[in-house]
């Protein structure tokens, strides 16, 4: 079981970072109170983007803004985290410490185990700030991935009718999608939506989204709307409690591993549905929804709207 | 013919993990990656890693694709520390030497600053690609820092050496974009149409691309696609124009004898012609 931070320990250990340095002692005590009490805010939006120097925060004021962690995490639950986090270069990966800020929700909510849908890379934990606080070791250290255990199920998709899961994935009692923000040289945009492959196989599953219309065995995602219907298709198994999307750091190009081109618009992202949330963080690399067509596949799936118009939004900075 | 080689290598997929520091010694595509590099006093840190063909998901899942449409072969990858940095390094055999420097061309940037290393080399922040014969080298650092570049520097040199191979750059085809306006380091040579879908989706692979060329100027792009001869040509001429026709991507659609133009719904004019065995495209920013 991991240690519980309380957030006078982490306010403590995060000035001991340097944080101090960057927000003030007295700043970050305030805000981090200040976005608990958010908590209990009956005016929750479905997307909140917060601009600030540290993700951990962010991510934290993010979730408040969306409702606050207790509305979507109960006592004693089972969590399931799929984090986009698959190579150690820079803008590939979602920062270490967004990751660490909604797993620790996660815990200060109650949750009985938080576990990773996919491990992350070997040594992930080392390029965040916050996650090298002594305070967070020990939950670091306890944090489990999923195993590849994936699981045939049957879908209803346009054009996929079986795909397999990882069955973490399936089976945990509340899922949460963090994704990055970030180029992706076949679909062009790689959020939550596209992070959903990671909780499915190369072989049958991925692989058969990358071959087009099946007439070429050696094909490639060279049919990219065959791959955007299929990802569409893939998320329609199970909508995440919520979603997060980091945009602090990001490739602009060369995605989804680079390296390439990077952006830092230090801004993360939550949202109460992977399409609206995709939609509205296509604009970190330049892009409209309507040019990603996994964002409209998937809306006609009604996972979620992709008219941002209809979607209550607030940017704040901290 | 790549899909077919692909295929005999898929056949033939194998992960070989090769001792890098020590123990025994190392052979082929492993073989171009040191023990050990000075200055700076960098050190493999783990084995060589090798995947051939479609394994390659299996380093670069979601990543693969695009080196496939160049043509890859395989790759050794290793990382190495000088005791406080780390660098990776990735060594990518392609199936000739126009194909690395078209893998070469997509993957570098703008940015970057030009390297003396290896037929062609360049500097990109915390990263530096170059490229030798058929082969292509990647080598990533986790930061800026003077050590980070001069370990790129030392070890991408390393690695130049031990690559043998001639560069083969398709001269014809680079000639065809105006020289005028055209904006440094922009040049694409592509060898199908998923390397031109990143300039503009087309929603599918209307021009039937095998070589081609993407420049960069301050208002659009220009693309020159090459066929065998003016007959082919016309056969995609046909189907693009076709394709334009259909697609709901453009709002209007205009046709001459041998021009046509879609307009699409962001106001961007794309407009297709014809020179000799090249289907030309200008993409509108």
């Amino acid at each position: 079981m991991p240690k519980k931070i309380s957030r006078r320990s982490f306010i403590k250990s995060s000035a001991t970072l340097g944080a101090a340095t960057v927000l003030g002692a007295g700043s970050l005590a305030h805000f981090v109170d200040g976005a608990v009490s958010s908590a209990f805010a009956a005016d929750a939006v479905d997307i909140c983007a917060v601009k600030g120097s540290m993700p951990f925060i962010a991510t934290q004021k993010a979730i408040e803004k969306i409702g606050g962690i207790d509305k979507y995490i109960t006592k004693n639950s089972v969590v399931g985290v799929l984090a986009n986090a698959v190579r150690n270069t820079k803008g590939a990966n979602v920062n270490p410490d967004t990751l660490l800020a909604v797993i620790d929700y996660c815990y200060m909510a109650g949750a009985k185990i938080v576990r990773l849908i996919r491990a992350v890379p070997h040594d992930y934990w080392t390029f965040g700030t916050v996650t090298r606080n002594k305070e967070y070791e020990e939950m670091l250290k306890s944090i489990t991935s999923s195993g590849g255990d994936f699981v045939p199920t049957k879908i209803e998709g346009v054009i996929m009718k079986e795909a397999h899961y990882e069955s973490d994935m399936l089976e945990c009692d509340h899922f949460i999608n963090v994704g990055i923000a970030k180029h992706h040289t076949g679909t062009h945009f790689t959020g939550t939506l596209k992070n959903m492959m990671g909780a499915c196989p190369h072989n049958p599953t991925n692989r058969f989204c990358h071959m087009g219309h099946g007439t070429d065995p050696n094909g490639f995602y060279e049919d990219v709307n065959f791959l955007s219907q299929c990802i569409a298709d893939l998320n329609t198994v199970r909508t995440p409690d919520f979603c997060v999307m980091d945009a602090t750091t990001f490739l602009l190009s060369n995605g989804p591993f680079g390296p390439g081109d990077t952006k830092s618009a230090n801004t993360v992202v939550a949202g109460v549905n992977p399409v609206s949330i995709d939609a509205y963080c296509t604009r970190f690399i330049d892009r409209t929804p309507d040019e990603i067509a996994m964002i409209g596949f998937a809306a006609k799936h009604k996972i979620g709207t992709d008219d941002l118009t209809k979607q209550k939004i607030l940017e704040l900075t901290v | 013919m790549k899909k077919l080689a692909l295929f005999s290598l898929a056949i033939l997929c194998v992960i070989t993990l090769v001792q890098c520091s020590g123990g025994k010694e190392k052979t082929g595509i492993a073989a171009l990656l040191p023990d050990s590099v000075d200055p700076g006093g960098w050190e493999a840190t783990d084995t060589v890693q090798v995947f051939v063909g479609q394994n390659l998901y299996e380093l670069i899942n979601g990543g693969a694709e695009i080196y496939h449409e160049y043509g890859f072969k395989q790759v050794a990858a290793c990382e190495y520390s000088n005791g406080e940095k780390s660098i990776m390094v990735e060594v990518f055999e392609m199936e000739d030497p126009r194909s690395a420097y078209g893998m070469y061309t997509f993957k570098t940037g703008k940015n970057g600053k030009g390297a003396l290393i290896g037929d062609e080399a360049m500097l990109s922040d915390y990263y530096l690609n170059f490229r030798k014969g058929s082969y292509i080298v990647t080598l990533t650092g986790y930061d800026s820092d003077m050590a980070t570049l001069q370990g790129l520097n030392a070890l991408a040199n390393d690695i130049a050496d031990r690559i043998k191979g001639v560069p083969d750059v398709p001269t014809e085809i680079l000639s065809m974009l105006p020289d005028e306006g055209l904006i440094d380091k922009s040049v694409v040579y592509i060898e199908g149409p998923l390397a031109l879908q990143n300039i503009y989706h087309f929603g599918g692979d209307l021009f039937g691309v095998k070589a081609g060329v993407i420049g960069e100027y301050p208002d659009y792009y220009h693309v020159f696609l090459q066929y065998p001869d003016e007959a082919t040509r016309d056969v995609w001429f046909q189907k693009a124009r076709d394709g334009f026709r259909d697609t709901p991507l453009f709002k209007i659609f205009k046709q001459t004898r041998k021009t046509f133009t879609g307009i699409d719904n962001k106001d961007r004019e794309i407009t297709v012609t014809t020179l000799n065995n090249y289907l030309v495209i200008v993409i509108r920013k």
